[in-house]
Protein backbone atom coordinates (compact mmCIF):
# COMPACT_ATOMS: atom_id res chain seq x y z
CA UNK A 1 0.00 0.00 0.00
CA UNK A 2 2.47 2.42 1.17
CA UNK A 3 4.49 1.54 -2.08
CA UNK A 4 1.49 2.39 -4.30
CA UNK A 5 0.58 5.38 -2.93
CA UNK A 6 4.26 6.62 -2.43
CA UNK A 7 4.40 7.38 0.74
CA UNK A 8 6.97 5.92 3.45
CA UNK A 9 5.82 4.55 6.74
CA UNK A 10 6.01 7.36 8.60
CA UNK A 11 4.44 9.84 6.51
CA UNK A 12 1.74 7.77 5.74
CA UNK A 13 0.50 7.54 8.82
CA UNK A 14 0.96 10.40 9.65
CA UNK A 15 -0.85 11.72 6.87
CA UNK A 16 -3.39 9.20 7.63
CA UNK A 17 -3.52 10.40 11.15
CA UNK A 18 -4.07 14.43 10.36
CA UNK A 19 -6.74 12.74 7.04
CA UNK A 20 -5.33 15.09 4.90
CA UNK A 21 -6.72 15.96 1.11
CA UNK A 22 -3.70 14.72 -0.02
CA UNK A 23 -3.68 11.32 1.94
CA UNK A 24 -7.27 10.69 -0.07
CA UNK A 25 -6.82 12.12 -3.40
CA UNK A 26 -3.70 9.72 -4.16
CA UNK A 27 -6.47 6.88 -2.85
CA UNK A 28 -9.14 8.38 -5.06
CA UNK A 29 -6.79 8.60 -8.31
CA UNK A 30 -5.38 4.84 -7.23
CA UNK A 31 -8.80 3.85 -7.29
CA UNK A 32 -9.94 5.10 -10.19
CA UNK A 33 -7.55 3.81 -12.20
CA UNK A 34 -7.80 0.22 -10.51
CA UNK A 35 -11.88 0.46 -10.76
CA UNK A 36 -11.33 1.55 -14.64
CA UNK A 37 -9.14 -1.37 -15.33
CA UNK A 38 -11.04 -3.82 -14.16
CA UNK A 39 -14.41 -2.43 -15.90
CA UNK A 40 -12.42 -2.46 -19.41
CA UNK A 41 -11.34 -5.55 -18.93
CA UNK A 42 -15.19 -6.90 -19.28
CA UNK A 43 -15.01 -10.17 -21.12
CA UNK A 44 -16.29 -9.12 -25.01
CA UNK A 45 -19.49 -12.07 -24.27
CA UNK A 46 -20.75 -9.46 -22.32
CA UNK A 47 -21.09 -6.55 -24.34
CA UNK A 48 -21.60 -8.45 -27.20
CA UNK A 49 -24.94 -8.75 -25.48
CA UNK A 50 -26.02 -5.48 -26.33
CA UNK A 51 -25.39 -5.85 -30.09
CA UNK A 52 -27.58 -9.14 -29.72
CA UNK A 53 -30.40 -7.05 -27.97
CA UNK A 54 -29.91 -4.18 -30.60
CA UNK A 55 -30.34 -6.94 -33.42
CA UNK A 56 -34.06 -8.13 -31.63
CA UNK A 57 -34.99 -4.82 -31.19
CA UNK A 58 -33.86 -3.40 -35.07
CA UNK A 59 -35.97 -6.73 -35.94
CA UNK A 60 -39.24 -6.00 -34.05
CA UNK A 61 -39.19 -2.45 -35.16
CA UNK A 62 -38.83 -4.09 -38.75
CA UNK A 63 -41.75 -6.09 -39.01
CA UNK A 64 -44.03 -3.52 -36.92
CA UNK A 65 -43.13 -1.09 -39.09
CA UNK A 66 -43.75 -3.51 -42.38
CA UNK A 67 -47.18 -4.25 -41.02
CA UNK A 68 -47.61 -0.54 -40.52
CA UNK A 69 -47.08 0.02 -43.50
CA UNK A 70 -48.86 -2.76 -45.25
CA UNK A 71 -52.27 -1.69 -43.34
CA UNK A 72 -51.74 1.93 -44.56
CA UNK A 73 -51.16 0.85 -48.49
CA UNK A 74 -54.03 -1.58 -48.39
CA UNK A 75 -56.46 1.51 -48.07
CA UNK A 76 -54.45 2.87 -51.34
CA UNK A 77 -54.42 -0.47 -53.42
CA UNK A 78 -56.70 -2.75 -52.07
CA UNK A 79 -56.63 -5.58 -54.58
CA UNK A 80 -52.55 -5.76 -54.93
CA UNK A 81 -50.96 -5.84 -50.96
CA UNK A 82 -47.26 -7.68 -51.44
CA UNK A 83 -46.42 -10.04 -48.52
CA UNK A 84 -42.35 -9.27 -49.01
CA UNK A 85 -41.18 -6.06 -47.38
CA UNK A 86 -38.73 -6.01 -51.00
CA UNK A 87 -41.80 -5.78 -53.18
CA UNK A 88 -44.01 -3.76 -51.07
CA UNK A 89 -41.70 -0.70 -50.61
CA UNK A 90 -41.03 -1.19 -54.44
CA UNK A 91 -45.28 -0.82 -55.22
CA UNK A 92 -45.39 1.95 -52.82
CA UNK A 93 -42.93 3.57 -54.54
CA UNK A 94 -44.72 3.50 -58.15
CA UNK A 95 -48.19 4.60 -56.26
CA UNK A 96 -49.97 7.56 -58.09
CA UNK A 97 -51.59 9.79 -56.14
CA UNK A 98 -55.57 9.99 -56.66
CA UNK A 99 -58.39 12.10 -55.63
CA UNK A 100 -58.10 9.94 -52.32
CA UNK A 101 -54.83 10.10 -51.89
CA UNK A 102 -52.86 13.71 -52.00
CA UNK A 103 -48.96 14.08 -53.53
CA UNK A 104 -48.52 14.88 -49.66
CA UNK A 105 -49.87 11.43 -48.10
CA UNK A 106 -48.36 9.40 -51.01
CA UNK A 107 -44.68 11.75 -50.48
CA UNK A 108 -44.99 10.38 -46.61
CA UNK A 109 -45.90 7.03 -47.49
CA UNK A 110 -42.64 6.54 -49.61
CA UNK A 111 -40.67 8.09 -46.86
CA UNK A 112 -41.59 5.42 -44.65
CA UNK A 113 -41.14 2.78 -47.01
CA UNK A 114 -37.73 3.87 -47.69
CA UNK A 115 -36.92 3.96 -44.10
CA UNK A 116 -38.29 0.56 -43.71
CA UNK A 117 -35.77 -0.88 -46.57
CA UNK A 118 -32.82 0.93 -44.82
CA UNK A 119 -33.81 -1.06 -41.48
CA UNK A 120 -34.35 -4.00 -43.32
CA UNK A 121 -30.69 -3.65 -44.28
CA UNK A 122 -29.21 -2.80 -40.85
CA UNK A 123 -31.22 -6.22 -39.67
CA UNK A 124 -29.14 -8.32 -42.51
CA UNK A 125 -25.77 -6.69 -41.89
CA UNK A 126 -25.99 -6.25 -38.08
CA UNK A 127 -26.81 -10.25 -38.16
CA UNK A 128 -23.87 -11.07 -40.41
CA UNK A 129 -21.79 -8.94 -37.28
CA UNK A 130 -23.23 -10.60 -34.59
CA UNK A 131 -23.22 -14.20 -36.03
CA UNK A 132 -19.33 -13.40 -36.75
CA UNK A 133 -18.37 -12.28 -33.67
CA UNK A 134 -20.11 -15.26 -32.14
CA UNK A 135 -18.31 -17.34 -34.45
CA UNK A 136 -15.16 -15.85 -32.95
CA UNK A 137 -16.41 -15.86 -29.39
CA UNK A 138 -17.67 -19.57 -29.44
CA UNK A 139 -17.76 -21.78 -32.04
CA UNK A 140 -18.67 -25.00 -30.71
CA UNK A 141 -21.60 -23.74 -29.20
CA UNK A 142 -22.48 -21.77 -32.65
CA UNK A 143 -22.00 -25.49 -34.30
CA UNK A 144 -24.16 -27.49 -32.35
CA UNK A 145 -27.02 -24.71 -31.79
CA UNK A 146 -27.22 -22.80 -35.00
CA UNK A 147 -25.90 -18.64 -34.58
CA UNK A 148 -29.37 -18.20 -33.58
CA UNK A 149 -30.02 -20.36 -30.83
CA UNK A 150 -26.56 -19.36 -29.37
CA UNK A 151 -27.46 -15.45 -29.63
CA UNK A 152 -30.73 -16.43 -27.85
CA UNK A 153 -29.35 -18.36 -24.95
CA UNK A 154 -26.42 -15.46 -24.55
CA UNK A 155 -28.83 -13.14 -24.58
CA UNK A 156 -30.80 -15.12 -21.99
CA UNK A 157 -28.18 -16.10 -19.46
CA UNK A 158 -25.77 -12.81 -20.21
CA UNK A 159 -22.19 -14.07 -20.38
CA UNK A 160 -20.28 -17.13 -21.88
CA UNK A 161 -19.33 -18.23 -18.44
CA UNK A 162 -22.87 -18.30 -16.88
CA UNK A 163 -24.02 -20.90 -19.72
CA UNK A 164 -20.88 -22.63 -19.82
CA UNK A 165 -21.94 -23.22 -16.11
CA UNK A 166 -24.81 -24.48 -16.41
CA UNK A 167 -26.31 -28.13 -16.27
CA UNK A 168 -27.22 -29.11 -18.92
CA UNK A 169 -31.10 -29.12 -17.78
CA UNK A 170 -31.10 -25.90 -16.88
CA UNK A 171 -29.89 -25.30 -20.66
CA UNK A 172 -32.88 -27.36 -22.10
CA UNK A 173 -35.52 -25.36 -19.89
CA UNK A 174 -34.13 -21.59 -20.77
CA UNK A 175 -36.75 -19.92 -22.04
CA UNK A 176 -39.45 -21.89 -20.19
CA UNK A 177 -39.20 -20.37 -16.98
CA UNK A 178 -42.69 -19.68 -16.67
CA UNK A 179 -43.88 -22.85 -17.36
CA UNK A 180 -41.67 -24.26 -15.60
CA UNK A 181 -42.50 -22.63 -12.04
CA UNK A 182 -45.80 -23.37 -13.12
CA UNK A 183 -44.96 -26.29 -12.97
CA UNK A 184 -43.84 -26.62 -9.85
CA UNK A 185 -45.85 -24.45 -8.01
CA UNK A 186 -49.57 -26.08 -9.53
CA UNK A 187 -48.33 -29.45 -10.45
CA UNK A 188 -49.08 -28.95 -14.31
CA UNK A 189 -47.18 -30.56 -17.08
CA UNK A 190 -43.35 -29.67 -16.75
CA UNK A 191 -42.01 -27.97 -19.84
CA UNK A 192 -39.52 -30.24 -22.20
CA UNK A 193 -37.81 -27.33 -24.40
CA UNK A 194 -37.80 -23.58 -24.08
CA UNK A 195 -35.42 -22.00 -26.84
CA UNK A 196 -33.94 -24.75 -28.02
CA UNK A 197 -37.92 -25.41 -29.30
CA UNK A 198 -35.78 -23.03 -32.77
CA UNK A 199 -33.13 -25.73 -33.34
CA UNK A 200 -34.36 -27.34 -36.50
CA UNK A 201 -33.20 -30.87 -34.85
CA UNK A 202 -35.76 -30.55 -32.10
CA UNK A 203 -38.28 -29.28 -35.18
CA UNK A 204 -38.20 -32.26 -36.41
CA UNK A 205 -38.16 -34.63 -34.37
CA UNK A 206 -40.88 -36.91 -33.55
CA UNK A 207 -40.20 -36.68 -29.67
CA UNK A 208 -39.44 -33.00 -29.15
CA UNK A 209 -38.79 -34.05 -25.58
CA UNK A 210 -35.76 -36.26 -25.79
CA UNK A 211 -34.12 -34.36 -28.74
CA UNK A 212 -33.99 -31.23 -27.15
CA UNK A 213 -32.43 -32.97 -23.63
CA UNK A 214 -30.10 -34.81 -26.05
CA UNK A 215 -29.12 -31.21 -27.85
CA UNK A 216 -29.00 -29.25 -24.05
CA UNK A 217 -26.36 -32.00 -23.32
CA UNK A 218 -24.03 -31.16 -26.34
CA UNK A 219 -24.68 -27.34 -26.01
CA UNK A 220 -23.58 -28.03 -22.60
CA UNK A 221 -20.35 -29.15 -23.37
CA UNK A 222 -19.43 -27.50 -26.43
CA UNK A 223 -20.32 -23.78 -24.10
CA UNK A 224 -17.64 -25.25 -21.62
CA UNK A 225 -15.12 -26.13 -24.59
CA UNK A 226 -15.90 -22.26 -25.62
CA UNK A 227 -15.55 -21.17 -22.09
CA UNK A 228 -12.05 -23.14 -20.93
CA UNK A 229 -10.35 -22.78 -24.51
CA UNK A 230 -8.87 -19.42 -24.10
CA UNK A 231 -7.51 -19.43 -20.47
CA UNK A 232 -6.08 -21.86 -17.93
CA UNK A 233 -9.62 -23.48 -16.50
CA UNK A 234 -8.68 -22.59 -12.66
CA UNK A 235 -7.81 -18.76 -13.35
CA UNK A 236 -11.27 -18.18 -15.47
CA UNK A 237 -13.53 -21.10 -13.38
CA UNK A 238 -13.11 -18.49 -9.55
CA UNK B 1 -12.88 21.51 16.44
CA UNK B 2 -14.60 21.26 19.95
CA UNK B 3 -17.76 19.00 20.30
CA UNK B 4 -20.43 21.41 20.02
CA UNK B 5 -18.53 23.29 16.97
CA UNK B 6 -18.68 19.65 15.08
CA UNK B 7 -22.41 19.09 15.94
CA UNK B 8 -23.48 22.09 15.09
CA UNK B 9 -21.83 22.12 11.52
CA UNK B 10 -22.95 17.99 11.16
CA UNK B 11 -26.38 19.18 12.11
CA UNK B 12 -26.03 22.14 9.08
CA UNK B 13 -25.43 19.55 6.09
CA UNK B 14 -28.55 17.45 7.09
CA UNK B 15 -31.39 19.42 7.39
CA UNK B 16 -35.22 17.84 8.27
CA UNK B 17 -37.02 19.43 5.18
CA UNK B 18 -41.35 18.74 5.78
CA UNK B 19 -42.34 16.05 8.54
CA UNK B 20 -40.62 12.87 8.26
CA UNK B 21 -38.12 13.98 5.07
CA UNK B 22 -34.39 14.60 5.48
CA UNK B 23 -32.24 16.71 3.25
CA UNK B 24 -28.47 17.03 2.51
CA UNK B 25 -26.33 20.05 1.59
CA UNK B 26 -25.21 19.83 -2.13
CA UNK B 27 -21.61 19.47 -2.08
CA UNK B 28 -22.25 20.15 -6.02
CA UNK B 29 -24.87 23.12 -6.20
CA UNK B 30 -27.32 22.97 -8.98
CA UNK B 31 -26.51 19.18 -9.81
CA UNK B 32 -28.43 16.62 -9.31
CA UNK B 33 -27.73 12.71 -8.94
CA UNK B 34 -30.79 10.81 -9.50
CA UNK B 35 -33.51 12.90 -10.49
CA UNK B 36 -34.00 14.18 -6.72
CA UNK B 37 -35.39 17.53 -5.94
CA UNK B 38 -33.66 20.36 -4.75
CA UNK B 39 -34.41 22.63 -1.78
CA UNK B 40 -33.09 26.23 -0.49
CA UNK B 41 -33.07 26.19 2.95
CA UNK B 42 -31.09 29.29 4.86
CA UNK B 43 -29.52 30.10 1.08
CA UNK B 44 -27.90 26.75 0.86
CA UNK B 45 -29.05 24.39 -1.75
CA UNK B 46 -30.16 21.03 -0.26
CA UNK B 47 -30.42 17.45 -2.15
CA UNK B 48 -33.87 15.98 -0.42
CA UNK B 49 -33.28 12.16 0.68
CA UNK B 50 -35.63 9.85 -0.60
CA UNK B 51 -36.34 7.09 1.83
CA UNK B 52 -38.45 5.11 -0.69
CA UNK B 53 -35.00 5.23 -2.51
CA UNK B 54 -32.19 4.48 0.17
CA UNK B 55 -32.38 2.44 2.94
CA UNK B 56 -30.12 4.43 5.04
CA UNK B 57 -32.92 7.69 4.90
CA UNK B 58 -35.45 5.20 5.22
CA UNK B 59 -33.33 4.34 8.62
CA UNK B 60 -33.42 8.62 9.78
CA UNK B 61 -36.96 8.20 8.60
CA UNK B 62 -37.39 5.49 11.70
CA UNK B 63 -35.04 6.78 14.09
CA UNK B 64 -32.25 5.55 13.77
CA UNK B 65 -29.44 7.01 15.86
CA UNK B 66 -26.45 8.16 14.10
CA UNK B 67 -24.55 11.36 13.68
CA UNK B 68 -21.74 11.64 10.88
CA UNK B 69 -18.91 13.81 11.37
CA UNK B 70 -17.94 16.35 8.62
CA UNK B 71 -14.77 14.64 8.52
CA UNK B 72 -15.21 11.11 8.87
CA UNK B 73 -14.00 8.47 6.64
CA UNK B 74 -16.43 6.01 5.24
CA UNK B 75 -16.56 2.47 3.68
CA UNK B 76 -19.54 1.85 1.93
CA UNK B 77 -19.77 -1.75 0.65
CA UNK B 78 -22.78 -2.27 -1.92
CA UNK B 79 -22.33 1.49 -3.56
CA UNK B 80 -24.74 0.44 -6.58
CA UNK B 81 -25.36 3.64 -8.79
CA UNK B 82 -24.15 5.96 -5.97
CA UNK B 83 -27.78 6.94 -4.65
CA UNK B 84 -27.40 6.55 -1.22
CA UNK B 85 -23.28 7.18 -1.56
CA UNK B 86 -24.13 10.66 -2.75
CA UNK B 87 -25.63 11.71 0.01
CA UNK B 88 -23.46 10.09 2.80
CA UNK B 89 -20.31 12.15 0.51
CA UNK B 90 -22.54 15.56 1.42
CA UNK B 91 -22.34 14.80 4.81
CA UNK B 92 -18.17 14.31 4.99
CA UNK B 93 -17.30 16.97 3.28
CA UNK B 94 -13.88 17.48 4.58
CA UNK B 95 -13.69 13.50 4.80
CA UNK B 96 -13.67 10.81 2.39
CA UNK B 97 -15.88 7.82 0.86
CA UNK B 98 -14.55 4.53 -0.17
CA UNK B 99 -17.69 3.11 -2.29
CA UNK B 100 -17.59 -0.69 -3.16
CA UNK B 101 -19.43 -2.66 -5.45
CA UNK B 102 -19.00 -5.58 -7.63
CA UNK B 103 -21.14 -4.81 -10.75
CA UNK B 104 -19.54 -3.10 -14.07
CA UNK B 105 -22.68 -1.78 -14.90
CA UNK B 106 -23.89 0.03 -11.53
CA UNK B 107 -20.28 1.01 -11.63
CA UNK B 108 -20.78 3.21 -14.82
CA UNK B 109 -23.00 5.30 -12.51
CA UNK B 110 -20.87 5.78 -9.86
CA UNK B 111 -17.36 6.63 -11.58
CA UNK B 112 -20.04 9.45 -13.20
CA UNK B 113 -20.20 10.51 -9.63
CA UNK B 114 -16.98 10.19 -8.89
CA UNK B 115 -15.80 12.86 -11.35
CA UNK B 116 -18.52 15.00 -9.69
CA UNK B 117 -17.35 14.81 -6.01
CA UNK B 118 -13.06 14.57 -4.97
CA UNK B 119 -14.53 12.66 -2.05
CA UNK B 120 -15.58 9.75 -3.38
CA UNK B 121 -13.09 6.15 -4.32
CA UNK B 122 -14.82 4.14 -6.71
CA UNK B 123 -13.76 0.42 -6.47
CA UNK B 124 -14.73 -1.90 -8.68
CA UNK B 125 -14.42 -5.23 -7.12
CA UNK B 126 -16.28 -8.13 -4.79
CA UNK B 127 -16.59 -7.92 -1.28
CA UNK B 128 -16.74 -11.43 -0.47
CA UNK B 129 -12.86 -11.38 0.43
CA UNK B 130 -12.33 -8.50 2.52
CA UNK B 131 -8.54 -9.12 2.63
CA UNK B 132 -7.95 -8.82 -1.04
CA UNK B 133 -9.66 -5.01 -0.56
CA UNK B 134 -6.57 -3.76 2.24
CA UNK B 135 -4.41 -2.53 -0.48
CA UNK B 136 -7.17 0.01 -1.44
CA UNK B 137 -8.90 1.24 1.56
CA UNK B 138 -7.44 2.79 4.54
CA UNK B 139 -8.91 2.65 8.47
CA UNK B 140 -12.54 4.03 8.36
CA UNK B 141 -14.99 5.96 10.97
CA UNK B 142 -18.15 4.85 9.67
CA UNK B 143 -18.72 1.31 7.90
CA UNK B 144 -22.24 0.51 5.67
CA UNK B 145 -22.93 -2.39 4.46
CA UNK B 146 -26.21 -3.39 1.89
CA UNK B 147 -25.35 -5.92 -0.64
CA UNK B 148 -27.80 -8.74 -1.20
CA UNK B 149 -25.49 -12.17 -0.49
CA UNK B 150 -26.14 -14.62 1.51
CA UNK B 151 -23.13 -14.45 3.47
CA UNK B 152 -23.46 -10.81 4.47
CA UNK B 153 -23.38 -11.14 7.75
CA UNK B 154 -20.11 -12.99 7.66
CA UNK B 155 -18.55 -10.08 5.17
CA UNK B 156 -19.94 -7.21 7.04
CA UNK B 157 -17.92 -8.69 10.52
CA UNK B 158 -14.93 -9.40 8.65
CA UNK B 159 -15.07 -5.99 6.85
CA UNK B 160 -15.63 -4.22 10.71
CA UNK B 161 -12.54 -6.22 12.23
CA UNK B 162 -9.90 -5.33 9.10
CA UNK B 163 -11.56 -1.40 8.14
CA UNK B 164 -13.49 0.37 11.01
CA UNK B 165 -11.08 2.38 13.25
CA UNK B 166 -11.73 1.36 17.39
CA UNK B 167 -14.74 3.77 18.36
CA UNK B 168 -16.20 3.68 14.95
CA UNK B 169 -19.84 2.64 13.66
CA UNK B 170 -21.06 0.29 11.11
CA UNK B 171 -24.24 -0.66 9.85
CA UNK B 172 -25.42 -3.27 7.89
CA UNK B 173 -28.57 -3.42 6.34
CA UNK B 174 -29.83 -6.93 5.53
CA UNK B 175 -32.62 -7.72 3.76
CA UNK B 176 -34.21 -11.14 4.66
CA UNK B 177 -35.38 -12.09 1.24
CA UNK B 178 -31.74 -12.81 0.19
CA UNK B 179 -30.58 -15.07 3.40
CA UNK B 180 -33.49 -17.19 3.17
CA UNK B 181 -36.59 -16.82 0.77
CA UNK B 182 -38.54 -19.65 2.98
CA UNK B 183 -38.03 -18.39 6.38
CA UNK B 184 -39.92 -15.60 8.22
CA UNK B 185 -37.61 -12.22 8.16
CA UNK B 186 -38.32 -12.02 12.26
CA UNK B 187 -36.37 -15.23 12.58
CA UNK B 188 -33.75 -14.18 9.87
CA UNK B 189 -33.09 -11.01 11.81
CA UNK B 190 -33.29 -13.13 15.02
CA UNK B 191 -30.52 -15.05 13.76
CA UNK B 192 -28.49 -12.60 12.37
CA UNK B 193 -28.48 -10.46 15.56
CA UNK B 194 -27.56 -14.00 17.33
CA UNK B 195 -24.18 -14.22 14.65
CA UNK B 196 -23.80 -10.44 15.11
CA UNK B 197 -23.48 -10.49 18.74
CA UNK B 198 -21.05 -13.33 18.99
CA UNK B 199 -18.62 -11.31 17.02
CA UNK B 200 -19.24 -7.12 17.76
CA UNK B 201 -21.68 -4.96 19.73
CA UNK B 202 -24.93 -4.25 18.36
CA UNK B 203 -26.19 -0.84 19.30
CA UNK B 204 -29.57 -0.76 17.91
CA UNK B 205 -31.39 -2.91 15.58
CA UNK B 206 -34.17 -1.22 13.36
CA UNK B 207 -37.05 -2.68 10.73
CA UNK B 208 -37.37 -0.18 8.41
CA UNK B 209 -41.74 -0.21 7.79
CA UNK B 210 -43.28 0.31 5.06
CA UNK B 211 -40.26 1.88 2.99
CA UNK B 212 -38.29 -1.62 2.71
CA UNK B 213 -40.37 -4.81 4.14
CA UNK B 214 -38.26 -6.95 5.38
CA UNK B 215 -35.45 -5.34 5.81
CA UNK B 216 -33.55 -4.37 9.22
CA UNK B 217 -30.46 -2.10 9.90
CA UNK B 218 -28.48 -3.10 12.56
CA UNK B 219 -25.70 -0.60 14.10
CA UNK B 220 -22.84 -2.01 15.54
CA UNK B 221 -19.58 -1.12 17.55
CA UNK B 222 -16.35 -2.85 18.13
CA UNK B 223 -17.05 -4.95 21.54
CA UNK B 224 -14.79 -3.86 23.91
CA UNK B 225 -11.52 -6.23 25.29
CA UNK B 226 -11.68 -6.42 28.90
Amino acid sequence: MQHMLGFSGTIEICLRKAKLPEYFSRFRELNLALSLKEFHATPADIILVQAIRAGEELECSMKQLFSRLREWYGWFAPLDVPLTIESLCLNVKSAIPSSQFAVSDVAEMNALAERLLNISNEVSTHQEYVYSRLGELMPATVAIATPRLAARLLCHTGSLRRLALMSSSTIQLLGAEKALFRHLATGAKSPKYGFLIEHPLVQQSQNKGREARRLAGKIAIAARTDFFRTAPLVERAV
Amino acid sequence: MSFREEKKSSSDLLMKVGKKDYATRNAVPGIRVYGEKLVSVNGEEYRVWDPHRSKLAAGFANKLLLSLSPNYVVLYLGASTGTTVSHIADLVPKGFVFAIDSAPRVMRELLQLTKQRSNIAPILANASHPTELASRLSMVDFMYQDIASKDQVRIFVECMKLFLEKNGTAILCLKARSIDVTAKPVVVFERAAKELAAEVTVVQQLLLGAYYPDHCLFVCKHSRVH
